[in-house]
């Protein structure tokens, strides 16, 4: 796909939901690891 | 409906051909195909499974099996059909559908969805190998409880890192859903216009996205406590086996929404197509979903009544799984709203979403038993949880799979299938089905357990007419990959608009759907936008 300015939206939202579900799974294993 | 402008000159409908065209995919259909042929495939290997489980519950003793590999049988079977069949058709009827119901031209992320689901055939290869490992398959249950699942033995690692794979797998596809969604629309369709199918996805990836990393924190943990020396869920070091059932139910009871959600959308999608009446209540139909999944958030340990919660909190747990009777109340009683009055026609699709509406609400209903606290203490563990939630999943989410499958197939081949097999299809299903799950709920009240090979002289007739029931619900299912291939290959044609009083985008495209629909955004009438 062409690095246009709708790929780029896509891109940026794609990213910050994975940032949101590695930090649940990151929370949840440190939550109880300490 | 005349199909577009702009979709009549796609002689031009060039595409990779070969393997090629298959293993690099970026289509957005090709990716639908290739998960709908995979969860077939799926559905046929955890059929097996189920098979061989009833053939050993056919007369009281051991048959067929030994203990161990019945137990690996009723685990993997769970984990085949859920996170192999269930989720990836799902995924599969979004990737095709969601597009076309938006007016987008493909998923927002083509390559990721060509990764999301290649991972799921390697996910399998490392879960079903176990079975042929020195040791067996993992057999403790499909809910994998510390201590017991950790006594598992060279198929632990293989087991975790198959969920971690198939949750790395649903993340991906459902931060791709969101994102097209979101961004993707064509101008003209705001959410509040967008048919329910895409409204339900769009919440279950929202879930997917919430739950699955709890569940790859959970089994994250045991693998540590197995192999690392941690103690999470060992009381000797300080930590808690019943954790594990906190964060496991944290994720699975989100989990059954995300079976189930979709399946509500589909059934959202062909009642008003067949009663020939727009949704009744449709804004009502968005926020009830939504609520649905708020709600499973705060329920998690009604699986969890008899490991010894303190009153109240038991208390709370039967409230809060009470209050999601009602907005799904709301769905069932608008889903027969739609057809009060309407010019109903009995089509194969409409048949099983009426079947689906039936049914679920039973499965509904025994959840609803299952929920009330000191009657979980009867139940719990019995095979009435079997029954309970085979019809929630099989005569509903299955179900209402079957009707997306009638629905939209001939979309995707551009032939009809045969409606007098379909029906016959259909007819044998309700009927094997229900002989197959409605004895497991007296068998539950007798006091029958789940995940045992044998039992007791008194349950055997039930399990002999519960035996009967599996066998003829598997051969019929050779009957709808029959009825799938015959249409594949040829029949009538199908026109654009596959069933008159069918609403929305993807009956605006002919039939089959070319390989490039919407590649500049459809100008969307008051007629496409109906519900």
């Amino acid at each position: 796909m062409e690095n246009t300015e709708a790929s780029k939206k896509n891109k940026k939202l794609a990213v910050i939901l994975g940032i949101v579900a590695i930090s649940f799974y990151l929370g949840f294993v440190l939550m109880h690891s300490f | 409906m005349s199909t577009l402008a702009h979709d009549t000159h796609h002689d031009h409908d060039h595409k990779p051909t070969g393997l090629k065209r298959w293993f690099f995919s970026t289509n957005h259909k090709d990716i639908g195909t290739l998960y709908l042929i995979f969860a077939l495939a799926m559905f046929f290997v955890g059929g097996s499974m189920a098979m061989i489980i009833r053939a050993e519950l056919f007369q009281p003793g051991l048959q067929f099996v030994n203990p161990q590999f019945y137990n690996s049988m009723v685990t993997v079977h769970a984990l085949v059909m859920i996170f192999g069949a269930v989720m990836p058709a799902g995924v599969g009827l979004a990737n095709w559908m969601i597009p076309l119901m938006i007016g987008a031209p493909d998923m927002a992320l083509p390559r990721m969805n060509n990764m999301s689901f290649w991972i799921l055939p390697f996910a399998f290869a490392l879960l079903l190998s176990t079975l042929f490992m020195e040791g067996g398959g993992p057999a403790g249950g499909w809910t994998m409880y510390p201590p017991l699942v950790l006594q598992t033995g060279n198929a632990f690692p293989f087991l975790i890192f198959a969920v971690h794979f198939l949750g790395i797998s649903s993340i991906m596809g459902a931060i791709n859903i969101i994102a097209t969604v979101f961004n993707m629309r064509a101008p003209g369709m705001t959410l509040m216009k967008m048919p329910l199918f895409v409204w339900t996805w769009v919440i279950t990836s929202f879930l997917l996205i919430a739950s699955l990393p709890v569940l790859a924190g959970g089994v994250t943990m045991l693998l540590t406590d197995k192999y690392f020396g941690t103690s999470f869920f060992d009381a000797a070091g300080g930590g808690d086996p019943v954790l594990f059932q906190h964060i496991f139910w944290f994720f699975g009871h989100p989990e059954v929404y995300i079976l189930a959600l979709p399946a509500f959308g589909i059934v959202s999608q062909i009642i008003p197509a067949f009663a020939r009446k727009p949704l009744f209540g449709y804004s009502s139909m968005v926020y009830a979903t939504a609520s649905i999944a708020i709600l499973s958030f705060f329920v998690w340990a009604h699986h969890m009544f008899t490991v010894g919660l303190p009153i109240k909190g038991e208390l709370f747990f039967m409230y809060a799984t009470m209050l999601i009777a009602v907005p799904t109340g709301v769905k069932v009683f608008n889903w027969i709203a739609t057809m009060w009055k309407g010019s109903m026609t009995f089509e194969t699709p409409m048949l099983f979403s009426i079947a689906f509406v039936i049914l679920f609400t039973i499965g509904g209903f025994s959840g609803l038993m299952l929920g009330i606290t000191p009657v979980d203490f009867q139940y719990h563990d019995t095979y009435f949880v079997v029954a309970h939630f085979h019809y929630v999943l099989l005569t509903g989410a299955v179900f209402a799979l079957m009707a997306a499958v009638y629905y939209w197939l001939p979309k995707w081949t551009g032939y009809m299938y045969d409606e007098r097999l379909g029906k016959i299809h259909f007819w044998l299903s309700l009927i094997s089905s229900n002989v197959l799950f409605f004895p497991q709920h007296f068998l539950g009240l007798a006091g029958m357990p789940r995940r045992i090979p044998d039992y007791n002289i008194q349950f055997a007739d039930f399990n002999m007419i519960s035996s009967i029931g599996g066998f003829a619900y598997g051969i019929t299912q050779l009957l709808f990959v029959y009825i799938v291939i015959k249409c594949a290959l040829g029949g009538k044609k199908a026109k654009a608009l596959v069933w008159e009083g069918a609403k929305g985008l993807e009956w605006s495209v002919p039939s089959p759907a070319p390989f490039h629909t919407f590649e500049t955004p459809p100008k969307l009438t008051k007629a496409m936008l109906e519900h």
